[in-house]
């Protein structure tokens, strides 16, 4: 007879867990993207060590050369080799990513915790400050951020976290003012709490999940308003590989060697998508009464 | 690329004015002692006394291209953008002279081999020690307006030139009216390039249609003496002629009407042309469209040949600052050393580019076929830079437009730079940058765009002079190099001229490395559908084309 | 409901006024000088001093900007450095081409959306609704410029059946106006149409799992009746209130489209502006197109405030 496995009995925070891992990766095209995720994070992290050339390297002599064994996505016009470009490209867009999102989630969370908990006039000027800065079209905005502070990398993720940020000012401002209603903030003002550590203790947590989820499917955007800025001119300087810049540079031989602006595009396309899907999941895993919507 | 905006307006800016702004690469004869130009055409047609440039043409095309159909509209794209196209005196990029030419004038023109020939004047005399220039204006000549074109409409255009500033006139003294068809321009004092730049570069406006209508309307408008007229005209999108049927010349235009389209992209523009929405396209010049469009049969590369209107484009250091390497004209000639030029130019312009390594194109009188010039020798870059104190390199930067071959041919001379110890970080900018850095000085390497006509005492004084329009605030300005300037300019005869060019060339290049290392000679070329006919794109000139004898066969 | 459009009238007025401070503030940053990019390399010091008195550049920042607003009120918006004409010309001229590509793309993206969204939420867990949330999600992950520039190259260079660039008036040609605009509005729809099947799906699907469609459902009417006439309309709240802020995305997104496609726009205007540091421009279109989405805004909270009652009540 076979030994009964005995039930494995899991303490809440693990039941908790296993229950939000378990809702995350239920479909499939959530697993897709959270490997094509890890993929592009390995491929940012190692890019010196799994590219198989340097991406600045140069070859005149072997220019806008079609996909081969030597190179596996061909060549660009200056016989750089298009694979390695697009694993240092996934640094590029991974940090923009994600150095303009820190940017915007911190400055934007610190914003809407101070408008919604101290209210009055200072909610309402930063609110009506958030509100004009979203009446200014991102791209615009950008531009016009990006042309003051010029390009490169750094001033890209300076130009998109400011761009961004609105967005989790309002949103961490909505979850302060309905969280401040809760007794046991009342509560901890009564027992003396100081404002500040009142706001940290018992508000900032719940604040935190929605903002994730707004902070993954802003990556996504932040990439893609990286690789239009990219494309207007505006973006990254060269010889850095940027997937963006890489579409635009290959606008110009779109007929004869298409590979070199498709190829990029593809990437940005499965980057954005993947971080949606998994954006998506982590609101329904993290929310309860979305549980089921899916 | 839509960097190509940013790229386009940089180069438009920068190459229009660069293409002799204030003159013209003229033809090297110093024309201070013949009255009458030759007119040098290779058809036994007209007599040069009195012909116009026009007519010339007309014999041309007659002979030519076969029976002439009239009428029809021709499309042309371009990405040059004018913001005025009627009032001629703010038009000053030399790349909006294709549109002045559709309906409007000049006092004299070129021939396919480079020489002065008459349009609205049919003698001309250039008095060097009077400092005078006279002209005798074609008789029974009348404005769009049916006004006629004479001494006065002359001397009130001038007028109006000089008042606006213009760079052109700001030698003239004054001009006066001798009688109805003979004007006498007064200049301040001689100077032999003054003929060209008053004779091609100014462009006749009706005084009595600017009077009742003003100059708003002048500014979006025209009333020339050119073929057609201005019928419509969208800033930034397009502008439209249509024939000017009082036109000088019986039965032309031949063409009903011209329609521009501007673009802010220079791959829509090419792909425009590929499928035949545009039948002409101006300055493509970019070695990529070249590139796009090779092979196509029906469609055929304008490029002038005479050396009118011909630039060059290099990388020029900033030498101004004491603080800076490049002020040490071993660290000039480093870089000059460190680059394998040749390859870069070649390979990246798909061979389209010619090389030059002076301030002229190969070929042309000024350019010194004795220069030692740099060849590719990375050693030799090192040791000069341990020379001038650098053993361990240094840091700076290399600005560029973001066109592909600017980009890319900056990216590649990074990368050259880097194995001789010289860290230049790739910097794209725009237009805007560039003209504040062209006209206020950079710091580190830059695209150095130079007018490389035959006449290095005007272009090359532009730069050279301590207060130069262009360059002149990034740079060193050595004595010596000013004196021969000068001496150029003081030439009384062609030879001596040469001579003292040469020699300018070989201070400037080989010694000093001032302007750091010319990349290739770049005349706008110009491409065109092969049923258009007559155009004479670039012919005479890089920038100039005749709308008048233009025609469609099809 | 009163004091509530007024308050939001109030806050309306108090975000125009910023806007117009960031915007001339942020103009006024970028460096180069607009008169010297106009003028070209061959002007002089005399030129240059002229062109910049005539246009009042010589005065103090703050003077300008008081000029600027005061011009505001008399409707008047300045001058255009690049083009010479008034920028409020200018923008009539490019308002026309900037529609007729954003305005077809919004509601085709709306009314494609909100079916695809409805089919989607109706569907849920079947292929259906996997294939189009899936085609939707990589919609939304799908740049702008990529997908036009392959469409481009496949329909107008290789099967030449569209025209690969251009816009011409309605009245000139009804038919090339229309094969004009099809690549620019596919493309600018995509991205909205994603992002609405995706919002309508989700606000759908959260209205459907209420009691009052349990309810509905177990009177016996019609899964018809149920799905339109009682979830969709409540689903629509959400889905309009975010029309408020696509309406600053599609004039945002148009500039990348105009661009490629060479069509005379306002996007168009703004990005050769930018380059050109061309204040009146910039600041007059920024302007006139925040104001647009803070009406649209305003417009769309008055709507809602009027539907849920809720909302009013801050």
């Amino acid at each position: 007879m076979k030994k009964e496995k005995e039930a494995k009995v899991l303490t809440p925070a693990q039941e908790r867990r296993k229950q939000f891992l378990d809702t995350f990766f239920a479909t499939i095209p959530v697993r897709i993207g959270f490997g094509i995720i890890a993929v592009m994070i390995v491929c940012a992290v190692f890019a010196p060590l799994v590219a198989p050339y340097d991406p600045y390297t140069q070859d005149l002599t072997n220019m806008l050369q079609g996909m081969s064994g030597a190179h596996f996505f061909g060549t660009d016009a200056l016989g750089r080799d298009l694979l390695s470009r697009i694993i240092y490209g996934a640094r590029a867009s991974l940090s923009v990513g994600l150095v303009s999102t820190l940017i915007a989630g911190s400055v934007g969370i610190a914003l809407g915790l101070m408008a919604g908990y101290l209210g009055k006039w200072i909610d309402a000027v930063i609110m009506r400050v958030m509100d004009a800065m979203m009446s200014i079209p991102v791209v615009i905005l950008a531009l016009f951020i990006g042309s003051i502070l010029g390009k490169g990398l750094g001033n890209i993720m300076l130009c998109i976290g400011i761009v961004m940020m609105p967005g989790y000012a309002r949103m961490t401002r909505g979850q302060v003012l309905s969280v401040k209603q809760l007794d046991y903030v009342t509560a901890g003002k009564i027992s003396g709490a100081t404002r500040m550590k009142n706001a940290v203790k018992h508000i900032l947590p719940n604040c935190i999940a929605p903002n994730l989820v707004l902070a993954t499917m802003n990556l996504g955007t932040a990439i893609l308003t990286e690789a239009g800025l990219s494309y207007l001119g505006m973006g990254i300087n060269p010889p850095t590989a940027s997937w963006g810049a890489m579409v635009s540079d290959g606008y110009r031989y779109l007929q004869e060697y298409p590979h070199i602006a498709i190829i990029p595009g593809i990437f940005i396309i499965l980057t954005v998508w993947a971080f949606n899907v998994c954006g998506d999941a982590l609101r329904d895993a993290t929310d309860p009464r979305l549980r089921g919507t899916r | 690329m839509r960097k190509k905006v940013i790229a386009i307006l940089l180069t438009v800016t920068m190459t229009a004015a660069m293409l002799a702004g204030c003159g013209n690469s003229g033809s090297s004869s110093d024309s201070s002692t013949e009255p009458v130009q030759e007119e040098n055409t290779e058809e036994p047609a007209t007599e040069e006394d009195s012909a116009t440039a026009e007519e010339a043409e007309t014999a041309e095309s007659e002979a030519g291209g076969g029976e002439i159909k009239t009428g029809g509209t021709l499309r042309v794209g371009t990405v040059q953008s004018p913001s005025v196209v009627g009032f001629t005196p703010e038009v000053t990029n030399n790349s909006f002279i294709q549109y002045l030419r559709c309906a409007y004038e000049s006092l004299l023109y070129y021939d396919e081999a480079g020489n002065i020939v008459g349009q609205l004047a049919s003698e001309w005399e250039a008095d060097a020690d009077a400092a005078t220039l006279t002209f005798k204006l074609v008789d029974g000549v009348n404005f769009a307006d049916g006004t006629p074109f004479n001494a006065e409409a002359v001397k009130w255009n001038i007028e109006q030139y000089i008042e606006t500033g213009r760079s052109e006139t700001n030698n003239i003294d004054s001009v006066e009216v001798v009688d109805d068809s003979t004007v006498t321009v007064k200049l301040k004092e001689w100077n032999s390039s003054s003929l060209e730049m008053i004779g091609f570069f100014i462009y006749y406006m009706s005084p009595t249609t600017f009077d009742e209508k003003g100059i708003e309307w002048m500014r979006a408008n025209s009333c020339g003496t050119g073929p057609f007229v201005v019928s419509g005209f969208d800033q930034g999108v397009s502008i439209k002629y249509t024939k000017n049927e009082n036109y000088r010349v019986e039965g032309q235009p031949y063409l009903d009407g011209i329609d521009y389209t501007i673009f802010g992209d220079s791959t829509t523009l090419t792909n425009a042309l590929k499928a035949g929405e545009v039948d002409v396209l101006t300055y493509g010049n970019d070695c990529d469209i070249m590139k796009d469009l090779e092979g196509i049969t029906n469609i055929i590369t304008e490029k002038n040949s005479n050396g009118l209107g011909v630039e060059s484009v290099g990388i020029i250091p900033s030498s101004a600052e004491e603080s800076d390497p490049f002020y040490d004209a071993k660290v000039r000639q480093a870089l000059c050393y460190a680059v394998d030029w040749d390859q870069i130019v070649t390979a990246l312009s798909y061979g389209y580019y010619e090389r030059t390594n002076q301030w002229a194109a190969p070929g042309a009188a000024t350019y010194n076929t004795d220069l030692k010039g740099y060849s590719y020798d990375p050693e030799k870059a090192k040791a000069l830079l341990a020379e001038a104190g650098y053993a361990d390199g240094f840091d700076t930067v290399i600005y560029s437009a973001s066109t592909g071959f600017q980009q890319n041919a900056a990216t590649a001379i990074s990368a050259s730079l880097a194995e001789v110890g010289i860290n230049a970080s790739v910097e794209i900018i725009d237009g805007a940058k560039g003209n504040d850095m062209m006209a206020n000085g950079w710091s580190g390497l830059y695209w150095h765009y130079a007018s490389v006509g035959p006449d290095l005492g005007l272009y090359m004084g532009r730069h050279l002079d301590v207060n130069g329009a262009y360059y002149a605030k990034g740079i060193q300005h050595p004595q010596d190099c000013l004196d021969l300037l000068n001496e150029i300019r003081a030439a009384k005869d062609e030879t001596t001229k040469v001579d003292l060019e040469w020699q300018l060339q070989e201070k400037i290049y080989d010694e000093y490395a001032l302007f750091g290392m010319p990349l290739y000679v770049n005349a706008p070329v110009h491409m065109r559908y092969d049923y258009v006919e007559g155009a004479q794109l670039a012919k005479v000139h890089a920038v100039t084309w005749s709308p008048a004898t233009t025609w469609l066969n099809k | 409901m009163g004091k509530y459009v007024f308050k939001r009238l109030g806050q309306s007025l108090i975000v125009v006024f910023i806007v117009t401070v960031i915007v001339f503030g942020l103009m006024h940053l970028l460096p180069g000088d607009p008169i010297q990019i106009y003028l070209g390399d061959t002007a002089t010091e005399e030129q240059i001093a002229y062109y910049t008195k005539q246009f009042g550049l010589d005065q103090p920042l703050p003077v300008q900007y008081i000029r600027w607003i005061g011009g505001l009120f008399k409707g008047e918006m300045g001058r255009s450095i690049t083009y010479s004409i008034d920028v409020k010309e200018l923008l009539l001229r490019r308002v026309a081409s900037t529609l007729s590509v954003t305005f077809p793309a919004f509601v085709l993206a709306l009314l494609i959306g909100i079916c695809l969204g409805v089919i989607t939420s109706t569907h849920r867990g079947r292929t259906l609704d996997s294939l189009l949330t899936s085609i939707a999600n990589v919609g939304i992950a799908t740049p702008a410029f990529w997908i036009g520039m392959i469409l481009v190259y496949i329909f107008g260079l290789k099967l030449k059946w569209l025209p690969v660039q251009g816009y011409i008036p309605f009245s000139e040609s009804p038919s090339d106006y229309i094969k004009c605009l099809v690549m620019p509005v596919i493309v600018l729809t995509l991205g909205h149409l994603s992002s609405n099947t995706r919002q309508t799906r989700s606000s759908m699907l959260e209205v459907i799992s209420q009691d009052y469609i349990r309810t509905a459902r177990s009177k016996g009417l019609s899964e018809k009746t149920v799905v339109y006439k009682h979830a969709l309309r409540n689903a629509l709240i959400p889905i309009v209130t975010m029309m408020g802020g696509a309406v600053g995305a599609l004039l945002g997104g148009t500039v990348v489209i105009e661009n490629l496609f060479n069509i005379p726009g306002v996007g168009a205007l703004m990005l050769t502006a930018i380059i050109n540091k061309d204040y009146m421009v910039v600041q007059n279109v920024t302007f006139v197109i925040a104001v647009a989405v803070v009406i649209c805004n305003l417009l769309i909270d008055i709507l809602y405030g009027y539907i849920d009652p809720r909302i009013r009540v801050e």
